[in-house]
Parts: C-alpha cells; sequence; structure tokens
C-alpha cells in the first residue's frame, strides 16, 4: 500500500479535471458550510477558498483518503476556523455576522402565519426537546454548552434534536409545500 | 444509515454539529431515492425556515466556478508543470472512480441537453419546474429526467419520463399529452397527476389530483383514473392495481384529545386494534395533526410526544408506559 513508487500518480492536470470536481462537490459542500456559518455568501467563500487551494497547492498536496473525504475535511476546517474569526470580530464590532444574518430574517418573506404554525409546533414539543431546540436552533448554542447548560449528555442532545425535529416535520407536514414555496423562488 | 438515527443524523447536520463523515453519511443517504432527498430537504426547510435559504437552494454552480477560476493561476501551465496529488494505494482507484463518477454527473448536469430531434429536461438533486407549453407545466423530482421530440406541440405531445414527475397539463382534444413511462403510458384527459417510478423500481404510481388519465401499458392493461385516485402499475406482472383509499391519506387533527379518543380514532380508521397497556395514560391530552402519514409514523410520533412507547403485537398495536409527560 505504501509502495507509492509503483503506483501512477493520479493527475489533476487540467482544468477540466478540476472543474469536474467543482461540479460534482460544490453544492453540498456549500450546504454542508451553511450549516456552520448559517450564511450563505460566507458559506459560498469558504468554500471556494477551498477548492483555490486545493487547486493552488495540487502538486503540494498528499491525500490518503478519498478526495471527497479530503474536500470536506477541508470544508470542516475551514468553517471552525471561519467561526473562530467572527467570534473574534463579534467580540470588537457589533455588526458581527451573525447579526448580520439575524437582521437577513426580515427580508425572508415568511407568511404570518406560516410563522406562527412552526412557532405554535415548538412551543408545543415536549419540555426538555422543546428546550434543547430551541436552544440549539435560536441560542446558537453548540451541543456541548447544551449539554453543560443543562447537566445532561451530548447524546442526549442529540437524540432530543432528532426527536424534535421528527416530530416537527410531521406536525407541519400540511404546511410543507406552502413553507417550501416561501423558501425557493 | 440505520433509520432510527436518520432525524439525530439530520438535525446533528443542521445545527452544525456534523463532521465530514457524518455528513458524507448524510449525502450518501440523501443520494440513494428521492424519497429520502425529500425528507431531507422538508427538514432543512423546516430547520432554516427563517434563514436567507434561497441562495442556498439556488447556489450558481457555473457562476461559482467562474469565480474560482478567475482566481486560479493555470494559465500557461502545461508541459512545464505536472502537478499530481500523490495518492497512495487503493485510493488513486477511488479518486480516479470519482473523477468518473464526475464527469457523469458533469454530463448529467446539464439541466437541459438537446439530442438530435430530442430535448432533455433533467433534475439532478432538486426539482426542476418546466414549461412544456403554454399552461402545461411538468415539475421533475430530483433523479429524474423528461425528453420532448422534436415537434412536440405541433405533430405531438408525447413525453418520455425517467423517473418521477407532477404534471398540470392544458389538455387538448385534438393533442392529448402522452407520457410514455418505459411502454407504461399515462394519457391525460384534462388533468394535473403525478407520477412516481424510479429506475430500479418495480413500481410505476400515478395519483391523479385532479381531472381524469388513462393509465395503460403496450400489452393491454388499462385503467381509467379519475380525481383523487391512484394506481400502481407492476413492471414484472405487467398488471395494474388500483390504490385502496387508505386512512393514510385522511387528515388527523387532534385538540386536547385523550389519549384514549386518540387510540379509537386511529383504530377504527386503520381497521386494527390499538390497545392502551395501562388505565394511567388513557387521559394523556395530545393536540397535533397528522396528514397523509403512516399509521406507525403517527403512533411513532404520539408516543414520543408523550413519552411513551408502542410495540407491534400479533393483531395490531400496544401503547405502553406508567405516565404521561403532561
Amino acid at each position: 500500500m505504501e509502495n507509492s513508487k509503483e503506483e501512477a500518480p493520479f493527475k489533476l492536470d487540467d482544468i477540466k479535471a478540476f472543474e469536474m470536481l467543482f461540479n460534482q462537490y460544490y453544492k453540498p459542500l456549500v450546504n454542508y458550510s451553511f450549516t456552520f456559518l448559517k450564511d450563505s455568501g460566507e458559506a459560498e467563500d469558504v468554500v471556494q477558498q477551498v477548492y483555490i487551494n486545493v487547486w493552488q497547492k495540487r502538486d503540494e498536496i498528499d491525500i490518503h483518503t478519498s478526495l471527497r473525504a479530503f474536500l470536506y475535511k477541508s470544508v470542516h476546517n475551514a468553517c471552525l476556523n471561519r467561526i473562530k474569526q467572527i467570534a473574534v470580530r463579534e467580540t470588537y464590532a457589533v455588526d458581527s455576522i451573525r447579526t448580520a444574518t439575524v437582521e437577513h430574517t426580515s427580508d425572508v418573506v415568511i407568511a404570518k402565519e406560516l410563522k406562527q404554525k412552526i412557532d405554535d409546533a415548538i412551543n408545543q414539543l415536549p419540555e426538555q426537546c422543546g428546550k434543547i431546540f430551541k436552544m440549539s436552533r435560536y441560542g446558537n448554542l453548540k451541543y456541548q454548552q447544551i449539554a453543560d447548560t443543562l447537566g445532561i449528555s451530548v447524546k442526549t442532545v442529540e437524540n432530543q434534536m432528532g426527536k424534535a425535529l421528527k416530530i416537527l416535520r410531521t406536525e407541519l407536514k400540511e404546511y410543507m409545500p406552502l413553507l417550501i414555496l416561501f423558501t425557493q423562488i | 444509515m440505520k433509520e432510527t438515527n436518520t432525524d439525530e443524523l439530520i438535525s446533528k447536520y443542521l445545527a452544525g454539529e456534523a463532521g465530514p463523515e457524518e455528513a458524507m453519511e448524510l449525502e450518501d443517504w440523501k443520494e440513494q431515492s428521492a424519497d429520502n432527498l425529500a425528507y431531507y430537504l422538508e427538514c432543512e426547510k423546516l430547520f432554516f425556515a427563517d434563514y436567507q435559504i434561497n441562495a442556498l437552494t439556488n447556489t450558481n454552480i457555473q457562476a461559482a466556478f467562474e469565480t474560482v477560476k478567475s482566481k486560479l493561476d493555470y494559465e500557461g501551465y502545461g508541459a512545464t508543470h505536472t502537478p499530481v496529488f500523490k495518492l497512495r494505494g487503493l485510493f488513486k482507484y477511488a479518486a480516479a472512480i470519482v473523477l468518473i463518477a464526475a464527469s457523469v454527473l458533469v454530463f448529467n448536469y446539464f439541466n437541459q441537453s438537446s439530442g438530435g430531434d430530442s430535448t432533455t429536461y433533467a433534475a439532478l438533486d432538486t426539482q426542476k419546474k418546466v414549461v412544456l407549453e403554454e399552461s402545461t407545466v411538468a415539475v421533475i423530482e430530483p433523479n429524474s429526467s423528461l425528453t420532448i421530440d422534436e415537434g412536440y406541440g405541433k405533430t405531438n405531445r408525447l413525453v418520455r419520463l425517467k423517473g418521477s414527475a407532477y404534471f398540470e397539463v392544458t389538455h387538448s382534444e385534438q393533442l392529448p399529452m402522452l407520457v410514455d413511462v418505459g411502454n407504461v403510458y399515462v394519457k391525460d384527459i384534462g388533468t394535473k397527476f403525478k407520477i412516481t417510478t424510479s429506475p430500479n423500481q418495480d413500481t410505476i404510481s400515478v395519483l391523479v389530483d385532479e381531472g381524469i388519465v388513462l393509465l395503460y401499458d403496450s400489452i393491454n392493461a388499462e385503467v381509467t383514473l379519475n380525481k383523487g385516485e391512484s394506481a400502481i402499475y407492476i413492471k414484472s406482472q405487467k398488471k395494474i392495481v388500483i390504490a385502496p383509499e387508505t386512512a393514510s391519506t385522511q387528515t388527523f387533527a387532534f385538540t386536547h384529545h385523550s389519549l384514549k379518543e386518540v387510540v379509537q380514532k386511529l383504530s377504527a380508521a386503520f381497521n386494527t386494534n390499538i390497545s392502551i397497556e395501562s388505565k394511567n395514560i388513557e387521559d394523556c391530552r395530545l393536540t397535533a395533526r397528522f396528514t397523509g402519514e403512516k399509521l406507525e409514523t403517527m403512533l411513532d410520533v404520539i408516543t414520543e410526544t408523550l413519552e411513551l412507547t408502542f410495540t407491534k403485537t400479533d393483531n395490531g398495536y400496544i401503547i405502553k408506559g406508567n405516565r404521561c409527560n403532561n
């Protein structure tokens, strides 16, 4: 396995090959990035920068896993770094990305009634389940932070979040077409 | 992915807690079926309901690539430069497969491709809406494609469907629309209908929302479906089965109903026996609304909400627990 001399190197020797790699994974990587950054512009920036790095360092990078795994790991690390940068920025400036993101919500046209339905459904979640969901979703707390605050295990947080999503999806199933309508062009 | 962990993994991913392996696991699961993808998208919409999801769902890959390309130093690259990814062992083959797969996907990525006499519209990972002609619209489900021949709308209205799509058809007596789903045909008689299938499925399902359609094959199976009716064509048996109207298409709305009342309603609707193990929980109160859900899904949600459990018995289900959370 380690006898690299016998191995023909995999060449990423033209822009077309790079473009294929880009086309295949760009969107899922942006989606993944968005889950950390909650800002589509930031999410795209991070992924684009990862691709640029991959290209620029293509003759230095020694990939031991699949390209896909490499890209996901790179995006993961880049997002965590970006979050740290944002946290630093937030320390010095009120005008942070996250604040901006929240402000953006007013731009998003969501029917008042629909929003109310979502809120109602969240409020009807079992007590602990609802509390955990709100802490994660609206309090932007990490699972570990929630677990520490409530004195429970991270596994319980994971379990309760899954449960919340399942209940909400079922409760709001009737409104899903409306929700999709309001969140897609 | 184990079914029981699906919701946990999705919520973990959406909450920004998933590691790269988990993110890839979820992506793989999404790609396994259109149902999985639809399930995920519903969760995503729900989770990000008040975020700016528009830009996310409408990521313009081509424009993004142009942006990245403009920052690359690929000009002049060639004979003097031999950049390589040094892959080891079997991974080089994995990478090669990735690129082969990429080339296939790139081919598919072009949502519309013209080949001689026909035009194909393909939906890769999100629904694609195609206006076929004035007032006739097809919404193509992910991993599905629709091909129309030259002369569509003039000499023919034949469309060939691979996968699933929803049609909203303006009927024309002279030129009725005909959907070819691989030697099985759905002919509109002024209607809105959905066709669901995939290459590895043995069934083609047709659900009529409005109007009437004729479902038939090239042998002798034929059935007319009216509004609200659905049928399943079984490819291996070359026969059509009219789907019975099951309680799962109904809406169940409970407002502070007792568990006893809920169970009575569901038992009657599904013609099954749902019992409650302990009297202590008969008066647990439930407020919930279910539309088009399977019985087990509803029981799952009900018991999770009330922090109870249920198990399947020989003749139905039994709900267990000593107390509820309300």
